[in-house]
């Protein structure tokens, strides 16, 4: 695992000792649920799964809380149970804490999917 | 896969899980009657609700309707309606259609008896009989394809959408693959994921009809000047850790597992094709389980993260917590906990394997926490109010 210090530098970092587990939903899925608080520092491990997250926690998040599992772009989606749950309104880096401070809901027009979007006949 | 259990085949082919002999009032003012002739026929359920005539035209049929669906559900062997009389008391036409869907059916009206006495005692001889008789039916052999699981979440906390929800999912998946059915309810708790329910739709068609009965709800809910999508997820589901609308509906749709969609059904209608189905009601528990039981539903699964004790007089209903804490608070309420899986101990698979299991078990006899300590809620949704 790589880490760039202040200097701009690629540094190798150390294994995480300490893994913070998490539920994930879906194998495409950008967030997992942790079912226990992280720490800065911490990896993170999937219950009910050998793998563990390519990911390194950045920041102090909640148990019940998400954490990112990938990068995300602002204006991209976030997916949980394989789906948009929302759209990140900022730069989102994995190991970052995923909530209402990063994150919006879909407008309606983000719902996309089927033409059945649409009121007929009612 | 096939799992089987044993039991009552109805005339008409369905197969119920339980052998009621019910006691039903038409109207509410026979509600204490029903409860008075339960008492003097052990065995006997009593089903009071407190309807009445005294409503628009289409709240009556909804009445009418879900009254008699529940009286016809597979699981009832026996009914006794028991109402007023007098000009349009509909007692007796209750009675008359349940008797022509095949079940035992009669009905008895306070005003044609001399006195009170005379209509307990009336009652409770037919009662009895009816559970004797009820008593001396054998379960036979049957299996996942009979069955139809109503999906309910009650008092939903965080780990809804995490653990309970999903773990149900996949049992709902294994029903279906079994050939059998689940339906899903509480049209509110959808909104926020209705494309997605439209997309994996198995028609259009389904997809459109589905739009339908969301859009009349939210329209309903901004007449009455609620604003349901910017006040959800709340402000206790936000420190719980919920972001996004999106997030807590897709959350609340996963009971329903990962089959498309293939009939939209009205309150307490019954579906007609097989798999995944909707029906319309209310997020109020009570009424939402007994539309699903007035169409059909002969178990109820039912996830819980804060504990609801509500049960049904109708089906078994299987109660999942969404964490291990409230199972430990409240056992007395809970069938199976699916917080084990906060705890690394089992993944989801493993507890959707259980309850599918459970399922079955239920089916074939085993008591429910709900059954075992009497909780037999029962409410029919009413849209406008009294005239």
């Amino acid at each position: 695992m790589w880490q760039t210090s202040k200097e701009g530098v690629h540094v190798k970092a150390s294994e995480p000792e300490r893994f913070a587990r998490a539920v994930r939903l879906h194998p495409d899925d950008t967030v997992a649920v942790l079912i226990e608080e992280a720490a800065p520092g911490m990896g993170v491990s999937f219950v009910g799964e050998a793998r563990k997250a390519a990911i390194v926690v950045q920041e102090s998040i909640p148990y019940g809380h998400k954490v990112a599992l990938r990068s995300m772009q602002g204006g991209s989606a976030v997916l949980k149970y394989g789906e948009p749950m929302g759209i990140a309104t900022q730069e989102i880096r994995p190991g970052e804490h995923v909530h209402v401070h990063n994150v919006r809901g879909l407008e309606s027009k983000e719902r996309g999917g089927g033409g059945v979007g649409h009121v007929s006949g009612l | 896969m096939l799992a089987t259990f044993r039991g009552y085949r109805r005339a008409d082919g369905r197969v119920g899980v339980r052998n009621h002999v019910l006691v039903i009032n038409a109207t509410a003012e026979a509600g204490p009657i029903v409860r008075r002739l339960a008492s003097e026929a052990p065995g006997a359920v009593p089903v009071a609700h407190t309807h009445g005539y005294a409503q628009f035209p289409e709240d009556r049929e909804q009445t009418f309707r879900t009254l008699l669906g529940n009286a016809t559900n597979p699981n009832v062997f026996a009914a006794l309606f028991v109402g007023v009389g007098g000009e349009g008391d509909w007692t007796e036409s209750l009675a008359q259609a349940a008797h022509e869907r095949g079940i035992h059916a009669t009905h008895l009206l306070v005003r044609d008896a001399r006195t009170l006495r005379d209509v307990i005692l009336q009652g409770a001889s037919w009662l009895k009989d009816a559970c004797r008789q009820a008593d001396e039916m054998k379960r036979v052999p049957a299996d996942t394809a009979e069955l139809l699981v109503g999906l309910e979440c009650g008092g939903s906390d965080g780990w809804s959408g995490v653990t309970a929800n999903p773990a149900v999912g996949e049992a709902s998946d294994l029903v279906v693959a079994a050939g059998g059915s689940v339906m899903l309810s509480e049209t509110p708790e959808a909104i926020g994921a209705e494309h997605i329910l439209v997309r994996n739709a198995a028609t259009p068609e389904v997809g459109a009809d589905f739009m339908r009965i969301l859009t009349a709800y939210e329209t309903r809910m901004k007449e009455t000047g609620a604003e349901y999508r910017s006040g959800n997820p709340s402000p206790g589901n936000i420190r719980g850790g919920l972001t996004t609308l999106e997030e807590k509906s897709l959350g609340c749709i996963k009971k329903a597992g990962s089959t498309p969609l293939q009939e939209v059904v009205g309150y307490a209608f019954p579906p007609t094709q097989r798999g995944f189905v909707f029906m319309d009601t209310p997020g109020y528990d009570v009424d939402s389980v007994t539309g699903m039981t007035a169409g059909g539903a002969q178990i109820v699964v039912f996830t819980t993260g804060r504990g609801s004790p509500t049960g049904s007089p109708i089906a078994p209903v299987i109660k999942v917590s969404t964490n291990t804490r409230l199972a430990l608070h409240m056992p007395q309420h809970i069938d199976v906990d699916a917080g084990v899986i906060l705890e690394g101990e089992e993944g989801l698979p493993e507890v959707g394997r259980r309850i599918f299991d459970l399922i079955h078990d239920v089916a074939g006899g085993d008591l429910t926490a709900a059954e075992r300590f009497g909780h037999r809620e029962f409410n029919v949704w009413r849209m406008a109010e009294s005239l």
